[in-house]
């Protein structure tokens, strides 16, 4: 296993980091929540953050929280989708650097489309508050749950697998794998 | 962060980011644009390719040779359709083209499987010119 250290992955992959937090800035404003401060990347742990207040209600919540990894995953998927073909289905033995440059950033984004641990338990915690008990929270916890796992999964290089997995979807999906 | 500590500090104005910030979104959503543009190009090439395998598959060899013909000329470096190509040339009866075949092989390192699949009807005489490899 290849173990490399998390703040180089984020210097490598630093797209990924950058459209994680616009992501999180991006449904706060569309949410109405205030951000007090915005990290959108740094060389360090985290390698960046959004700090804002307290969210009202659980689709803002979920906007917040999930909204990054909806639209990185898409992201991901779209960027990488013409790439793929000549890199891994065609096997071409030379190719453009735009697919190399769509590849890189793709992928990049992909990788970074897990939300942390904080934000996953900043929406269970919501969800209790907002007294919506049953099969919602039931849901939350669970879908917390397997993001904390993921998150966890990072050592085994989970982020990369997912990116790969995403940027081979829409292959798949429409029969071209 | 503590919501009292927070009260104190004055909130970012919505929707008001920094320059760059516009600059690399706007280079993410064309790149994402540019991809898509490039798309029905590798597409075709990708769904001609798997035609092409089941036309070979089929022993409809003049069929397999122009669909991986098709695929080269979008993608003259694919690997897997230079291979293709050349398997449908070796294999149709026509044998006044196999140099063509072999010399869609050239500067190519094939795996074993793929090696032992090219022998199966690559002309015996044409078997000399590739080396073993050691990886």
């Amino acid at each position: 296993m290849l173990f490399i250290p998390g703040w180089l992955i984020s210097l490598l992959t630093f797209p990924g980091v950058i459209a994680h937090e616009i992501g999180h800035r991006l449904f706060c404003d569309i949410a109405k929540v205030p951000v007090y401060k915005v990290c959108y990347f740094r060389v360090g742990n985290p390698a960046g953050f959004v700090i804002h207040g307290p969210v009202n209600g659980l689709k803002k919540s979920f906007l917040i929280s999930i909204g990054p990894l909806i639209v990185n995953t898409i992201l991901c998927a779209l960027l990488t989708f013409s790439a793929v073909f000549p890199i891994f289905i065609l096997e071409a033995e030379n190719y453009s650097g735009v697919f190399m440059l769509l590849m890189w950033v793709g992928f990049s984004i992909g990788m970074h489309a897990f939300p942390s641990n904080d934000d996953m338990e900043n929406f269970v915690q919501e969800v209790k508050n907002a007294k919506q008990g049953g099969i919602l929270l039931v849901f939350a916890k669970i879908f917390a749950g397997l993001l904390k796992i993921a998150n966890a999964l990072r050592v085994i290089w989970f982020d990369a697998i997912y990116a790969f997995g995403v940027s081979m979807l829409l292959p798949w999906l429409i029969g071209a794998l | 962060m503590d919501e009292q500590i927070l009260e104190n500090i004055p909130s970012l104005p919505a929707h008001k980011y920094p320059l760059w910030v516009k600059l690399f979104a706007g280079g993410i959503i064309l790149a994402t644009l540019y991809s898509l543009i490039l798309l029905p190009e590798y597409l075709v090439a990708s769904k001609k390719m798997s035609a092409a395998k089941i036309a070979y598959q089929n022993r409809n060899y003049d069929d397999a040779m122009d669909l991986y013909r098709y695929v080269l000329e979008t993608v003259p470096s694919s690997k897997t359709a230079r291979i293709g190509a050349a398997e449908a040339i070796f294999s149709n009866s026509d044998k006044s083209d196999d140099e063509v075949g072999l010399s869609l092989l050239g500067d190519i390192t094939l795996d074993k499987d793929t090696w032992s699949r090219i022998t199966r009807v690559m002309p015996v005489e044409y078997q000399q010119y590739f080396n073993d490899v050691k990886q």
